[in-house]
């Protein structure tokens, strides 16, 4: 199974398994064909804590090509650290999901 | 990412499917199987799809939720809808899903009227479903 890697703008290491990916768009089927648009969400978008769950964080961005009427992404990723064989301890930031979404965008308001 | 998925009845009747990842704590709640047209931010962890052309709700999606349902010091611990962040034709649709069925099954609405506060905040509390009690 592939992985793919990015790093957000503060050079966190990211990946995506192509596991989850298939899972992703089985279900959010918006992001079809969008999956440079969801690794850009990470590598560029904006990123919120969950404020109740301080190692999950929602990236978002805003997206002009997913069809109807999204015009959005919003990532979820966990930071988690995995034991290694030789009892290091690393980071292993992964993606959970992601979603298209409608958003008010800046100055719509 | 291992996944426990169940089927269940809500009280208005309605099927639903739980589909709950223990890794990441995801739980995804889903009314109907149909392809959305439309997904808003409910809150920072919840996330709804629906069908934009009837306003029947499909999904709903909730951002680590066994945290969500952990009470806190005084009681259940409410959510800030971002309503703010619905655009303006969505507004309608998504307050009159709130309110009915399904949805009200999972979410509870309410008010917070912050002091000197201009403004009432729109809030929720997740319900926690009865069938779930085991699993997160």
């Amino acid at each position: 199974m592939r992985r793919w890697f990015v790093r957000d703008r503060a050079g966190r290491e990211i990946y995506l398994t192509e596991e989850q990916w298939e899972h992703i768009v089985a279900r959010h089927r918006e992001l079809r064909d969008h999956l440079d648009d969801v690794l850009a969400t990470v590598r560029h978008g904006r990123r919120r804590q969950q404020s109740h769950d301080p190692q999950a964080y929602v990236y978002y961005r805003p997206c002009d090509t997913l069809h109807l009427l999204f015009n959005g992404i919003l990532v979820v990723v966990v930071f988690r650290f995995e034991w290694q064989e030789d009892g290091t301890l690393l980071p292993n930031n992964f993606i959970v999901t992601a979603w298209g979404i409608i958003m008010r965008r800046k100055g719509e308001r | 990412m291992e996944q426990t998925s169940l089927e269940s009845t809500l009280c208005s009747g309605e099927k639903v499917w739980y589909e709950y990842d223990q890794e990441s704590d995801l739980l995804e709640v889903v009314f109907k199987a149909a392809e959305a047209t439309a997904a808003i931010e409910l809150t920072e962890s919840i996330v709804l799809r629906f069908d934009w052309e009837t306003a029947e709700p499909l999904s709903l999606s909730f951002i680590s939720f066994s945290r969500l349902v952990q009470p806190a010091e005084y009681g259940e611990n409410h959510f800030p809808l971002l309503a703010d962040e619905w655009p303006d034709e969505a507004q309608e649709k998504v307050w009159a899903m709130l309110r009915a069925a399904p949805l009200n099954e999972f979410l509870q609405l309410g008010s917070y009227a912050p002091p000197h506060g201009r403004q009432t905040i729109p809030i929720a509390v997740v319900k926690r479903p009865a069938v779930l009690a085991t699993a997160a």
